[in-house]
């Protein structure tokens, strides 16, 4: 079951939406603690995301320069973000990730609805 | 009061006009914390602030650059997750050729298909997934 959740929650992942927190989603809500769920989620995501950038890896040139600052600044803070997801209660962590999960699908769900509107306007 | 706040806004937005690199930074550190907290969902903020950055770039080009953008931190954060003992190899290990093979048919439907459809079930999906987290 648990490989079923991870191949479609490694569908958005693969275009690029950022749909990895899906996985964490079911691996908790079938049982697993929240820490675990992450650990397990983060190493999903670099199995899809790997995949995904290797095949669209001709998409990325004449970017790496903006991609070297996202990604330098997004090493730095991961490093003690997740040592303090470490240091809090699973209940907690539980908690915040739900809330902002529940954000990050509104914000997706408004943003594919524009991107849908736009298609239309399009002649 | 509404004019005091367009004023700020205006302020705001001139301040960073023109300041992308600035922009980039701050946007790669909000997204690697929220990744590295959660395990997920930096790419959203990179995405969202790509839109903006990188407003000549394709829609799937800087999809592609937030999936490449987030990988490092993840790498990182999931070798921290790692050592503090929260992984169980029994279960991620059968996840992994799963994950790989969603996410090469994730690239695959990026490509050929438009996908918005796929992209308001997943922004649902995640949305009631959320609620019930919240809720439980």
């Amino acid at each position: 079951m648990n490989e079923l959740f991870a191949f479609i929650a490694a569908i958005p992942v693969g275009m690029g939406l950022g749909g990895g927190g899906l996985l964490t989603i079911a691996l908790t809500l079938t049982g697993e603690g929240q820490h675990l769920a992450q650990g397990c989620n983060l190493f999903c995501f670099l199995a899809a995301g790997g995949c995904s950038v290797w095949l669209r890896r001709h998409e990325l040139r004449g970017k790496w320069a903006v991609i070297a600052r996202l990604a330098g600044s997004a090493l730095l803070t991961a490093i003690p973000a997740a040592l303090l997801a470490q240091s809090i209660s699973g209940d907690l962590l539980k908690k915040l990730f739900g809330g902002y999960m529940a954000l990050i699908g509104i914000a997706s769900l408004i943003k594919a609805l524009q991107g849908k509107k736009e298609e239309k306007n399009d002649p | 009061m509404n004019l005091k706040k367009n004023n700020i806004l205006r302020r705001f937005a001139r301040f960073f006009a023109g300041k992308k690199k600035l922009c980039c930074y701050l946007t790669g550190a909000v997204a690697g914390f929220l990744g590295g907290i959660f395990g997920s969902g930096g790419g959203i903020v990179t995405a969202l602030a790509l839109r903006h950055l990188q407003k000549d770039w394709a829609e799937k080009d800087r999809l592609a650059a937030t999936l490449c953008t987030v990988l490092p931190s993840v790498a990182v954060a999931a070798g921290l997750y790692a050592l503090k003992g929260s992984y169980r190899l029994s279960v991620w290990l059968p996840m992994l050729p799963a994950s790989a093979l969603g996410g090469l048919l994730g690239a695959f439907f990026s490509r050929k298909v438009g996908g918005k459809w796929l992209r308001i079930l997943f922004a649902a999906m995640l949305l009631l997934g959320g609620g019930l987290l919240l809720l439980r």
